[in-house]
C-alpha cells in the first residue's frame, strides 16, 4: 500500500487470567475476575456466578470469519487466544504480520466491566488494569499506546485517575459508553471531567459494549430463537448517538473546544442520519433546543466535524458518505485479535474501503487522524 | 454559574427515534417471523430513511459473520436479513433528501411519502415544492412510487 503510516486507532489486549488476582489491593482480592471452564469446553471469565466473557470473542478465533465464518464458536479455551492477546513481543510481531505500524490498545474483558455494580470495586479493577496495560504498552512505547479505563461514577475519582495515567503516557482513556439513565452526560456534574480531559488534551472514548449496568455479551442459547442478541449486536450505534447528541446540544463542546469524544467500534454510516436530524431538529424544531443558539453560527453538525471521531474497521458505506460526516472524524481500527477483526487482512481491507478517496484523505483515515487525535508524534 | 443549556436530553430522543423502530425490526427479523408470516408487511413511520444502510449492512454482517446472530440457523433460500427487511418492511418519512440519495440501497418499492399533517414538523403547505426538492434525482418512475404508487399498492388503494 501506499507510503503513509498505518495506525490501529482500535486494537485490543487480552487480560492474563491472572492479571487482577495478583496485582489487586487486597480487600477486593475476593471478587476478581477469574477465568473458569464450562462443561461445553469453553472458557468464560466469571466474578462470582456471574458470566461475563466467552474468550471465543476475545483472541480465540482471530482470522476465522475469513476462513470458516459458518464455524464460528462460543467455546473456546483459553489455550486458543492468540498470545499477541497478552504478551506485547508477540503483539507487535502480529502487527507486522498485518502491516500495522502502531496499535492503541483496548482492554477485552475490560470492556464489559462496566456492568459491575460495585463502583468502588470496578475503580479497583480499573486502576489495576491501567497498571498493567501501562507495563504492556512500555514494552515497545513506539509501537504500543495504550487506552486508560476510568470510572465516572464519582467524577473526581474518575478525573483523579485520569490525571494518573496522562502521567503515565497513555494517549488517551474510556469512559462507559451508556451511563446510567439519570446520570446522563448533559448533566454538569460531568464538567470537571471535560475540563480535564480538554485541559490534558487526552481523548475520551465511548467503545461499544461498554454500558454502566448494561448487560455484558454471554452466550445466548442456541437455536432458531436468538433472543435478542442480533438487536443488541446490531444496534450498538445507538449509544454513542445519545452521548454526542447530549454534548453537543447541552453546550459542553461550546464551552470546551479542544475537548475530543469518540464512537469507537460502532463504524460509521449510521453518522450522516445523525448529523442530518440533528441540525433539522436544532434549526427547525423547538424540541431541540428552545431559544437558544450556539455561538458564531455554529450547527450540531460543525460541533460533530471538530469535536467527534469515529472509530470504525470496515464500514465502505461510511468511507463513501464522508462529506456528510467530516473526513477529519474517521479513525481506521483493526479490532486485533477480536472476532470480528480485520487481522491479518487490515492492508486489503483498507484497500478496498478506501478505494475512493483521495491520497490525502487516505493518509487521514488509515493513521493521520488518529496521530492527530492521540498527539502521536 | 455554567453556562449550560441543559435540553434535559429531549434532542437526544428527538434525534434518535429510529433506534426503537430498530431494535424492534431486529428482533422480528432475526427470530424468523416473517419466514414464518411472508405476506405480513411492518412499517417504520416517520422514522425518516437515512438510518436504513448501515442498519442493513449491520443485520447482514452480523448474519454472515459473527457467531452472536443466530448461531448454525439460516434463513430457507439463503435469504439475508436485507432480503427479508426488503421483502416485508415499508418506510414512511417527510422530507429526508439524504435516505433518497442512497434509495437503491434502501429499496425503492419501500418508500412512502408522508406530510405529516398538522403536526409542527409537517410538510404542509409546501408538501408539494417539498417533494420536488428531495425527488429530483429520481426516475419519473420512482418519484410515483415514492409519492403514491408504494402506499396505494399496500393499502390496496
Amino acid at each position: 500500500m501506499a507510503g503513509y503510516r498505518i495506525i490501529s486507532a482500535d486494537s485490543h489486549v487480552v487480560e492474563p487470567d491472572d492479571l487482577w488476582l495478583n496485582r489487586i489491593e487486597p480487600e477486593f482480592k475476593d471478587r476478581v475476575p477469574r477465568v473458569v471452564r464450562t462443561e461445553t469446553g469453553g472458557d468464560f471469565w466469571f466474578i462470582g456466578d456471574d458470566r461475563f466473557l466467552s474468550l471465543a470473542f476475545a483472541g480465540a478465533q482471530t482470522g476465522k470469519r475469513f476462513e470458516d465464518p459458518t464455524n464460528m464458536s462460543f467455546d473456546e479455551p483459553f489455550e486458543n487466544v492468540r498470545p499477541g492477546g497478552y504478551d506485547p513481543d508477540e503483539h507487535v510481531k502480529d502487527m507486522d504480520i498485518d502491516g500495522v505500524d502502531i496499535g492503541i490498545v483496548y482492554p477485552s474483558l475490560g470492556l464489559v466491566l462496566y456492568r459491575i455494580p460495585d463502583s468502588e470495586l470496578l475503580s479497583a479493577l480499573f486502576r489495576t488494569y491501567n497498571d498493567w496495560v501501562g507495563d504492556f504498552c512500555s514494552a515497545n512505547p513506539k509501537r504500543i499506546k495504550g487506552i486508560a479505563m476510568l470510572n465516572v461514577d464519582n467524577v473526581q475519582v474518575g478525573v483523579k485517575e485520569l490525571e494518573r495515567c496522562a502521567k503515565k503516557g497513555f494517549v488517551g482513556a474510556m469512559i462507559t459508553s451508556y451511563p446510567i439513565e439519570s446520570k446522563r452526560y448533559y448533566l454538569p456534574e460531568y464538567e470537571p471531567l471535560w475540563a480535564a480531559a480538554s485541559d490534558l488534551e487526552m481523548p475520551l472514548s465511548l467503545h461499544a459494549a461498554t454500558n454502566r449496568g448494561g448487560s455484558g455479551i454471554a452466550a445466548p442459547v442456541p437455536g432458531e430463537h436468538d433472543g435478542g442478541r442480533a438487536a443488541s449486536q446490531c444496534n450498538f450505534d445507538h449509544f454513542g448517538r445519545v452521548n454526542v447528541t447530549d454534548l453537543i446540544f447541552n453546550g459542553v463542546f461550546e464551552r470546551y473546544p479542544k475537548l475530543q469524544i469518540g464512537c469507537v467500534e460502532q463504524q460509521v454510516s449510521w453518522a450522516p442520519h445523525l448529523v442530518d436530524r440533528m441540525d433539522y431538529n436544532y434549526k427547525q424544531r423547538s424540541g431541540g433546543m428552545t431559544g437558544k443558539r450556539f455561538k458564531n453560527d455554529m450547527l450540531p453538525s460543525d460541533f460533530f466535524r471538530q469535536n467527534v471521531f469515529i472509530g470504525f474497521q470496515e464500514d465502505a458505506l461510511g468511507v463513501q458518505l464522508r462529506d456528510y460526516i467530516g473526513v477529519e472524524t474517521l479513525q481506521w481500527g483493526s479490532d486485533y485479535p477480536h472476532e470480528e477483526s480485520t487481522f491479518p487482512r487490515s492492508r486489503e481491507t483498507l484497500e478496498e474501503i478506501l478505494a475512493g478517496c483521495t491520497e490525502e484523505e487516505k493518509a487521514l483515515i488509515a493513521g493521520g487522524n488518529a496521530a492527530r487525535i492521540n498527539r502521536l508524534d | 454559574m455554567l453556562n449550560c443549556y441543559h435540553d434535559g436530553g429531549s434532542a437526544a430522543f428527538q434525534c434518535n427515534f429510529d433506534m426503537y423502530v430498530r431494535l424492534s425490526l431486529t428482533d422480528i427479523i432475526f427470530n424468523g417471523v416473517f419466514e414464518r408470516f411472508p405476506k405480513l408487511r411492518i412499517g417504520a413511520i416517520e422514522q425518516q430513511l437515512a438510518w436504513v444502510p448501515f442498519f442493513l449492512n449491520r443485520m447482514d454482517f452480523n448474519y454472515e459473520q459473527r457467531a452472536l446472530g443466530m448461531t448454525g440457523y439460516r434463513f430457507k433460500n439463503d435469504m439475508k436479513p436485507s432480503d427479508i427487511f426488503h421483502q416485508n418492511v415499508f418506510l414512511s418519512f417527510q422530507d429526508d433528501a439524504l435516505g433518497i440519495r442512497d434509495r437503491d440501497i434502501i429499496g425503492v418499492d419501500q418508500l412512502m411519502w408522508g406530510s405529516d399533517y398538522p403536526h409542527q414538523e409537517s410538510t404542509f403547505p409546501r408538501s408539494r415544492e417539498v417533494l420536488e426538492e428531495i425527488l429530483t434525482g429520481c426516475t419519473e418512475e420512482e418519484k410515483a412510487k415514492i409519492s403514491g404508487g408504494n402506499a396505494a399498492k399496500l393499502y390496496r388503494i
